[in-house]
């Protein structure tokens, strides 16, 4: 009698991660900026923060993720930001080829103004996922990134909860 | 649909709705009070602002365990130089701890909408927990309106 293994794959992923958050440094020449926080989990499963410093998470589990990125940019006047999702430290493009990005202008007032980005992203297991920031022009003063906050959960959870 | 369906459905329920209306709020630092809700019967809501902390609030009967992605959209229009947000989180009765606090909103200018979206993954820890969305000025105690709300409740697990 022949012997089988059934190999089973738990793919349940979601997690909550946040951070007060903090300045935004922005590096020449391309005149971006990383978010400098390490991501502190509120809870999680299967999804763990980057060893790094920066705001970022690793994904353990294969699937299609619904991701939601935001945080309230304070100051930066008169400059425009685009906000960008990264994967494995590369700009996330759908397969149609748009970019998972958003733009947003700070005034040349003091406003806080909530930026947030939702996506679905095709990841594999230990994928990491970052977000960058660019400016069009070094801003005047500096930008903060404040209340950052992550949610993530694999949309095609398997296996026991 | 109230979201206390959630049971006969099973799992991968999902939920959303809108609010097609504008509450009143009349909020100050660490509390507020919600004035003239007016709930669309047609959207059936389910809702309970019996609380000392008023807010839109819904049973959840859900077993122990149960996760939740929850958002909820809203256009403000607030007063000058004020701090607004969402918050929401689940509770059980009245001292019930929110899981989540909300971004807060600084809205230079007065008579200016804008919109504040926010979101978070709420877990099921006791039964009898309610869902609460709730709204606050944080920095005086000026009116301020919110309109145009709509509520996402998936249920992950």
């Amino acid at each position: 009698m022949s012997t089988s293994i059934t190999n089973f794959q738990n793919t349940i992923a979601h997690g909550q991660f946040a951070n007060d958050g903090g300045t935004m440094l922005f590096f020449l020449p391309d005149i971006i900026a990383n978010f400098s926080f390490p991501a502190t989990p509120i809870f999680s499963k299967n999804i763990v923060k980057t060893n790094t410093s920066d705001f970022g998470v690793v994904v353990q589990q294969d699937g299609t993720y619904f991701v939601d990125f935001s945080f309230i940019a304070v100051n930066g006047n008169s400059t425009t930001y685009t906000l960008t999702l990264y994967v494995n430290n590369t700009a996330y493009y759908s397969k149609i080829g748009g970019g998972i990005r958003l733009t947003f202008f700070q005034p040349a007032i003091s406003q806080q103004l909530e930026v947030s980005l939702s996506s679905l992203v095709l990841l594999k297991a230990n994928d990491i996922i970052t977000f960058k920031v660019i400016a069009n022009t070094l801003p005047s003063n500096t930008l903060l990134a404040k209340d950052v906050k992550i949610n993530l959960h694999n949309l095609q959870q398997l296996g026991i909860h | 649909m109230p979201i206390n369906q959630f049971n006969s459905d099973g799992a991968w329920t999902q939920y959303c709705a809108k609010l097609p209306i504008t509450i009143y709020v009349s909020a100050s630092i660490g509390a507020f009070q919600s004035q003239n809700i007016l709930i669309d019967t047609k959207e059936e809501w389910s809702y309970n602002i019996n609380y000392g902390k008023k807010g839109l609030v819904f049973d959840l009967p859900e077993q122990i365990g149960s996760l939740f992605f929850v958002s909820i959209s809203a256009t403000f229009e607030g007063a000058s130089n004020d701090l607004l947000g969402v918050k929401f989180g689940l509770r059980n009765g009245f001292d019930g701890v929110f899981q989540y606090t909300a971004p807060t909103i600084w809205n230079s200018t007065g008579g200016t909408r804008f919109a504040i979206n926010n979101s978070g993954l709420l877990r099921v820890y006791s039964m009898g927990s309610t869902l609460s969305f709730m709204c606050a000025n944080l920095s005086s105690t000026t009116n301020f309106a919110m309109s145009d709300i709509v509520i996402v409740v998936h249920k992950i697990i």
